[in-house]
């Protein structure tokens, strides 16, 4: 081939090649501009003012000490110049260096992006600016699509059109996510540090800016080595952009941060909130809750949530330590899906405002709150209700005597119910104050059958217990589920004096402008004798002083106290649930999944070994520095010291006397 | 002239070359530099379409997640602008009201309203000494005003119940009243006595004497246990005719029972309701119950 013929060819092939690109370019540009004029159609309006996405206003939930403890929905707005020049230099410098620059789309950062994405497989780079991140944030959903993209790269161009820079940082930095339900810089610097933005530090500002990225992963509560390891990244990306110097960035990076340990706290154990939450989901919409910028005082007190949270984790570590190992194993390993599990329920008495919950040991790996949902048999913890009961209909005292002998109560259509204690042994005549203390099932088995178990449950209905109640004979013993909470609330009742108040947990509901929708009225009802409900009282005071929970007067637990302990079968749950004049707490201890509490040397846990120390550690603390207050003694009551076998006046042959509260009437 | 012949193809590289690096490419590849530059330095693309996009702004659809937030937010600004505006029409109303009875016909079931302890002292003032008394008794009531930490007062409508709860500053309840539906017509009609004879009244119904019987163990009885049961003998004495009947409550209403007394006029049978404690209704109770008995034993004698 000659070269002229050559010279031809190559300058067909260039020309050829020239006007197929520009045929291409320009079907391109038609295709973009006919796929621009159609898309541009169907976007989002964008607000004008921009400023007006941080109208909605926030639901906000107090503690009963006014304690801010979580904000729903709803923007804390502030301007560009009430927030720490230090933040928005951190964040310019992580999510978007050339903000200032660029019109809505970083050209360079894209190309360099499609490059990453296209040519480096497995690996992604992000481009999106600040303005893109707004858009996105703004209007569209999180899902991954080119048509997302194209549309949120429109909408980003109109913003940067329609807007100043300095509009769009502020929109930005008002709504940005932040994690542990805080929404824009203003939010979080005070979910995290308990401050304004403005007043943020050069450490605080570039930890906080590592948040947007992923607020789960980088939460400095649960992950902090994580989080740390950001704020270092961002600090060396402020120091290559020139906004920082040298010296700043070595003294941000060893500066101490000072978290705010209210935001620790409700990360650790949301279950109160989760119950406030389903409380105001029964009285008001959704749509209310959540956009209708509330504000929600609750019961709840944070001390006491601390405190439950403490005593509940180290006496389920304990009780752990002692026990078996196939069990100690099974949750200490990976899955702690079958560990060791607790609940905690605080009331106070005379109102019924719930003052702490504690659902489990782990909020984040178990939402369930078992405080509230559980419903666990409560074995001898259901007693009181049967001894008030036989009180009221069998005209019975607690000096009265009863055997502890061998029982067998036939049943129509069923086999005959044999009750055991748990002592597997019977101590013959005993007055009942000290069967009651001893927890001995037979004679409570004697007493149910001669009242019926229809009257015990009217009883537990009085006190509140709303749970289903089997109407058969073992009723006594506690064969019926109940919940921590309902056991605190209906307690509460013996520790008022027969008086019930409905358990609570939201104080007051008022608008965004405070005005009042809904306010509690703490109202009593008397349900119970007083007369014989304080026989009761005195004898649950026994089962601290003396009786099956005598272990809390050994850990050093002083204030007047009453309460009952309470095991399953197979010790498969225990209870503890009791009270001092102000505050009535229960406390379960179990598995998840039906499996018994033994120690290694194959010993049952009860009520008294597990479920006592829990609840005696928690109110060592939430009463110190109580001063010591008796129960309130009804007029007709006095005290006698009788013989426990007899029930009689102590003679030369009594061993052992008890202290006993009867009528007047009965006094002799 | 070979370089100028662009339409003919070249024959030679040198040709091409000439033609490659003409003025005239130069010119349009700097052309193409310099849009492509000022691009990327002055955004103008962007700009158009940014400036087109915001002219056709306010045609386009209201979409998207703050949208809809702001949606929810205004339907629930809405829907709680209703509720308050229910409730704190009917506190303006308790508030504006000149009596309690007034007050107590504008309770509507399961709303209550909220007064200032003042508010309730000056309607209660406003009282005649008959109704007030029906309230209960004065000397509960002193005992309640008398109380420092009594602040508010809550009005409830409930199940036919008309509940006055006595508040403190954390809302617990101080003491609290309970007005049956008998007195509470009562109360609303401002009138001692109720047209009618007992047997219209529920409450009463199950348990009525005759008068006779009544007096004779109202005579039997200690002075102090006649007082709680009639403490103002006044309102009966005032009222026309003469008491044909009693009747005593069914329910227990704080520590008191009423006992409706029915008085046959000359025109027509009424009813005058008022409250006694209830240690001194059972006493009475008690005795009327024996007499009764007593009454019936000696008429079935004489019967045979």
């Amino acid at each position: 081939m000659s070269p002229t013929i050559r010279i031809i060819k190559f300058s067909r092939w260039i020309s050829g090649l020239f006007y197929f690109g520009l045929a291409l370019s320009g079907g391109i540009s038609i295709i973009i501009v006919v796929i621009f004029f159609i898309a541009s159609q169907n976007l989002p309006q964008v607000p004008n003012p921009l400023n007006r996405i941080t109208d909605t206003p926030a639901t906000e939930i107090f503690a009963s000490n006014g304690e801010r403890l979580m904000i729903l929905g709803g923007r804390e707005s502030v301007p560009l110049n009430r927030i720490s020049f230090h933040f928005i230099q951190a964040i310019l410098a992580v999510e978007d260096h050339r903000f200032w620059e660029h019109h809505g789309i970083d050209k360079l950062r894209t190309l360099k992006a499609l490059w990453i994405t296209f040519f480096k497989p497995g690996q992604i780079q992000g481009a999106s600016t600040i303005t893109q991140q707004l858009a996105k944030n703004l209007f569209f959903s999180f899902k991954p699509t080119y048509t997302r993209k194209f549309r949120e790269l429109l909408v980003a161009i109109q913003i940067e059109s329609q807007y100043t820079k300095s509009e769009i940082l502020e929109a930005y930095l008002n709504q940005i996510p932040m994690g542990i339900g805080a929404s824009g810089i203003e939010q979080a610097a005070w979910s995290f540090f308990n401050k304004p933005a403005a007043a943020l530090n050069l450490a605080e500002s570039a930890l906080l800016a590592g948040l947007p990225k992923s607020p789960t992963r980088y939460n400095p509560y649960r992950f902090f080595a994580r989080a740390k390891k950001r704020q270092q990244l961002i600090l060396s990306r402020m120091l290559a952009s020139g906004f920082i110097r040298k010296d700043q960035f070595q003294e941000a990076l060893n500066a101490e941060l000072e978290f705010y340990p209210r935001s620790a706290r409700l990360n650790s154990g949301n279950y109160f909130i989760d119950f406030v939450l389903k409380n105001l989901e029964d009285r008001y919409n959704p749509e209310i809750i959540y956009h209708g910028g509330l504000k929600i005082t609750t019961t709840f007190n944070p001390q006491l949530q601390s405190l439950a949270e403490i005593s509940l984790q180290n006496g389920l570590s304990k009780l752990e330590q002692e026990m078996s190992k196939p069990a100690v194993s099974s949750y200490n390993g990976r899955s702690r899906q079958n560990a060791l599990q607790g609940a905690l329920s605080v009331v106070e008495t005379h109102s019924g405002a719930i003052k702490a919950l504690v659902g489990g040991r782990s909020y984040s790996e178990t939402v369930y709150n078992r405080a509230v949902n559980n419903n666990r048999l409560p074995g001898s913890g259901f007693k009181p209700f049967l001894y008030y009961t036989a009180f009221k209909q069998l005209n019975l005292n607690p000096g009265s005597v009863v055997v502890d002998r061998p029982v067998k109560i036939r049943i129509k259509g069923a086999s005959p119910w044999i009750p055991k204690n748990f002592s597997r042994n019977y101590k013959g005549p005993i007055i009942i104050k000290n069967a009651f203390m001893k927890s001995i099932n037979t004679i409570a088995a004697q007493l149910v059958e001669q009242t019926g178990p229809s009257k015990v449950i009217e009883t537990a209905r009085r006190c509140g217990i709303k749970s289903l109640l089997r109407p058969v004979y073992s009723i006594a013993l506690g064969t019926s589920g109940v919940s921590p909470l309902e056991m605190a609330s209906s307690f509460a009742t013996f520790a008022n004096g027969g008086v019930y108040h409905e358990p609570f947990v939201i104080q007051r509901v008022e608008d965004a402008l405070g005005r009042v929708l809904e306010e509690h009225i703490i109202t009593g009802k008397k349900s119970l004798d007083p007369v014989i409900t304080y026989q009761v009282v005195d004898m649950m005071k026994g089962v601290i002083d003396r009786g099956t929970a005598k272990i809390i007067r050994k850990m050093g637990f002083e204030l007047p106290a009453a309460g009952k302990t309470g095991t399953t079968n197979g010790y498969k749950d225990a209870w503890f649930t009791g009270f001092t004049p102000t505050l009535s707490t229960s406390v379960w201890v179990g598995f998840d999944k039906n499996l018994g509490l033994k120690t290694v040397q194959g010993i049952g846990i009860t009520g008294g070994r597990g479920a006592a120390p829990i609840w005696a550690d928690f109110m060592i603390k939430a009463t110190s520095g109580e001063p010591s207050r008796e129960f309130r003694i009804p007029a007709s009551i006095k005290f006698k010291t009788v013989d426990t076998l007899t029930g009689q006046r102590p003679t030369e042959k009594t061993i052992n006397t008890t202290r006993i509260a009867v009528l007047k009437d009965n006094f002799k | 002239m070979v370089c100028m012949n662009h339409l003919s193809e070249p024959k030679n590289f040198r040709e091409l070359a000439c033609r490659f690096f003409s003025l005239r490419t130069a010119i349009l590849f700097l052309i193409c530099c310099s849009v492509l530059i000022s691009e990327l330095r002055f955004d103008f693309i962007e700009r158009s379409l940014g400036t087109y996009l915001t002219s056709i702004n306010q045609f386009r659809p209201k979409s998207g997640a703050i949208w809809e937030i702001g949606l929810h937010s205004s339907t629930a600004q809405k829907t709680l602008e209703h509720m308050l505006s229910h409730r704190q029409a009917s506190e303006y109303e308790a508030r504006k009201a000149e009596t309690l009875q007034q007050l107590l016909a504008g309770l509507v079931p399961e709303k209550g309203v909220m007064i200032s302890a003042q508010s309730f002292k000056k309607l209660f003032l406003k009282l005649s000494p008959m109704l007030s008394i029906e309230l209960g008794s004065p000397y509960h009531l002193l005992k309640i005003f008398n109380d420092s930490r009594f602040v508010r007062t809550y009005f409830e409508k409930k199940g036919g119940l008309i509940i006055i709860y006595f508040l403190d500053v954390h809302n617990q309840v101080l003491e609290q009243i309970d007005i049956g539906q008998d007195l509470a017509q009562h109360f609303q009609k401002n009138d001692i006595a109720i047209k009618g004879t007992l047997n219209n009244l529920a409450d009463f119904s199950n348990r009525i004497y005759p008068a006779a019987l009544f007096f004779t163990v109202i005579d039997s009885l200690p002075k102090e246990v006649c007082e709680g049961i009639i403490s103002e003998p006044r309102i009966l004495l005032q009222t026309q005719g003469r008491i044909n009947r009693i009747g005593i409550s069914d329910e227990v209403l704080s520590g008191f029972i009423e006992i409706g007394y029915e008085f046959i006029d000359q025109k027509e049978t009424k009813v005058v309701v008022m409250q006694a404690k209830e240690w001194a209704v059972w006493r009475l109770r008690k005795l009327l119950e024996q007499k009764l008995l007593h009454v019936n034993t000696q008429k079935n004698r004489e019967k045979i």
